[in-house]
């Protein structure tokens, strides 16, 4: 498909590529130096915010520290970063058809034997070991987005072999996209009457609910990869129906 | 020179790299896959200034990293996206021109 692809701008007459080479170049140029300025400014002592972090670790409820950023001290970050993956599987899947059955399976005559081997050896074990990151996501390096790639991952291969179709825009998937946001934005919320201030979590629980909210942004992730993945295949094919009655008008 | 440095200087000729790709690419497809390379120079700098100091590691960087990666292949997949769509009008418009 890419090789037919045709976008391009009315390129100058003059060959710009030179010029541009000594742009980049002295784009780079500049940031080493002020790289190797600030090497030499601070000499190796600076350490960040890194004694910060792991003297507040405790109060975390996790013991990686990338991920006591993450949820707890920055959760406004994920919170937005969740967001942001939501906005834009919302404007790139198509809203119809949304009566359609979330789970099908298609009968196929001729199917891919080593596609469907390496789906059927490989899938479970994915699984498996997604449970895994997001479970050790809270002593070492791990976590939601982790999982969520390696599930999202499975299911492209699943889309791959043609015999599973998600319907990405049923309720059900809908639902589940949107799952992580409104346990997020509940708990943050439900805080601020408890604790007195947004996604400040209790120290009793603070463990418990950064499991629960990593759990329920698995599952959403998971699904916001895996339709923006299967969204150039259906919107190829959405959109040669469309030009079809754009030109019948 | 610390090895933290020369990972730093990597993401920037990797960032230059990007740099030049977005600048004379004149396919939107080279200009979106020369905008992540930009964008990996960035992520690896970060990563580089995480451990400026030998002993510490900074988990800051890391947790922004992480987040960056995410926003990036959201990113990208809405401009693949809207190439693939333009493309479509593009032909059908030629089409009717015909």
């Amino acid at each position: 498909m890419f090789n037919t692809l045709n976008i391009e701008y009315d390129s100058p007459a003059v060959d710009k590529s030179a010029l541009s080479l000594i742009a980049s170049v002295l784009v780079a140029g500049f940031l080493l130096a002020v790289t190797i300025t600030i090497v030499l400014s601070d000499k190796g002592h600076n350490t960040g915010l890194a004694p910060l972090i792991t003297q507040n670790i405790e109060l975390s409820g996790v013991t990686n520290p990338v991920t006591a950023v993450l949820l707890n001290f920055r959760a406004y970050d994920t919170l937005l970063e969740i967001a942001v993956l939501l906005v834009v599987v919302l404007a790139i899947l198509p809203t119809r058809d949304h009566h359609a059955p979330f789970f099908k399976r298609i009968v196929v005559s001729k199917k891919n034997l080593v596609l469907s081997a390496l789906q059927r050896w490989i899938a479970p074990a994915v699984v498996v070991f997604a449970g895994y990151l997001l479970w050790a996501g809270a002593h070492q390096p791990g976590g939601a987005f982790q999982a969520g790639a390696l599930l999202a991952g499975a299911s492209v291969l699943m889309f791959q072999s043609d015999t599973y179709q998600v319907n990405y825009t049923s309720l059900m998937a809908r639902v589940l996209l949107v799952l992580s946001l409104v346990v997020f934005i509940t708990i943050g919320t439900a805080l601020i009457y408890f604790e007195g201030s947004l996604l400040t979590y209790p120290l009793a629980f603070s463990g418990l609910l950064i499991l629960l909210i990593e759990t329920c942004a698995t599952v959403s992730i998971t699904l916001a990869l895996a339709s923006l993945y299967s969204s150039f295949i259906v919107s190829e094919n959405t959109s040669v129906t469309d030009n079809k009655h754009r030109t019948i008008k | 020179m610390t090895s933290a440095l020369l990972y730093a200087i990597a993401g920037l000729a990797l960032f230059a790299i990007g740099f030049f790709g977005v600048v004379v690419a004149s396919h939107v497809m080279r200009k979106i896959l020369a905008l992540n390379v930009m964008g990996v120079g960035i992520f690896m700098f970060l990563i580089a200034c995480a451990k400026r100091n030998p002993l510490v590691v900074d988990p800051l960087p890391h947790a922004m990293v992480l987040t960056g990666i995410v926003i990036a292949v959201a990113g990208t997949a809405l401009a693949l996206n809207l190439m693939v769509r333009i493309h479509h009008i593009d032909q059908s418009s030629q089409e009717q021109s015909k």
